[in-house]
């Protein structure tokens, strides 16, 4: 077995609880950022590589999300009606994903410091 | 490898170890996938051999033999959710009995080098 692939699944695993940081960091960030008309509402998540990248590395994508209106004929965006659209983001669950990924990268790193340190306990054997 | 019924089953018993710490960190890295099960590998064959070890209800050959199977063993999926602060602890636990057999492995091969030269 190489030995460098010990350490894959920790760093899928940091590469995931990063894009999940990065995507409810977004998320919120955009809360409320008017849709434009004619644009689907969307939010980002981690998703997993599309073909012919790393499999299993996790990067960012645009997925459908619900969208919330909003009664503003003043705005710039605002259709005929004077209704704007937002992206319907939980904040609550948006923060709850920041808090579990943030955990989650903390854990990660803490099992790569553990096998890393195995690796070089192993490679000490019979040295001196 | 060696001619000695204990360094056979330090082997046995540092590639066990390791082999729990992969699957360990595999569930960890997991750990917030939507629907993840926690994976874990049958090792009660390789403990019950080790518990022979003592006694000598086994055999240099049969620890060998072993010790080659449980690099290939495949970890299976339990229905159980993935709690990420008890896979961390039991990579704690297997990281440090691993690194206490490394280091009484180093003391029996300073051991032998003694014996053998003379010198540590």
């Amino acid at each position: 077995m190489p030995v460098e692939s010990i350490l894959d699944a920790a760093r899928a695993g940091l590469a995931h609880e990063r894009a999940r940081m990065e995507a409810a960091s977004r998320n919120v960030a955009t809360a409320n950022v008017a849709i434009p008309t004619g644009q689907a509402a969307q939010k980002w998540a981690a998703v997993s590589a599309p073909a012919g990248h790393d499999a299993g590395a996790a990067h960012l994508g645009r997925v459908d999300a619900p969208e919330r209106v909003v009664t503003d004929p003043g705005h710039p965006l605002a259709d005929a009606q004077g209704q704007v659209r937002y992206p319907d983001v939980d904040l609550v669950s948006e923060m709850t994903t920041l808090m579990t990924a943030s955990r989650g990268y903390e854990a990660n790193v803490r099992s790569f410091n553990l096998l890393r340190s195995m690796m070089l306990r192993a490679l000490e054997i019979g040295a001196k | 490898m060696s001619g000695s019924l204990s360094v056979e089953a330090v082997r046995l018993a540092l590639g066990m170890l390791e082999l729990q710490a992969r699957v360990a960190s595999q569930n960890v890295a997991r750990a917030n996938e939507p629907g993840a099960r926690a994976m874990t590998v049958d090792l009660a064959g390789i403990q019950s051999e080790l518990a022979g070890v003592p006694t000598g209800a086994t055999s240099i050959e049969r620890l060998r033999t072993s010790a080659s199977t449980v690099r290939g063993l495949e970890a299976t999926e339990t229905q159980a959710p993935i709690e990420v602060d008890a896979q961390v602890a039991d990579m704690v636990v297997a990281s440090t009995q691993y690194q206490t057999l490394t280091e009484a492995l180093n003391r029996h091969f300073g051991l032998m080098r003694l014996a053998a030269t003379g010198r540590t």
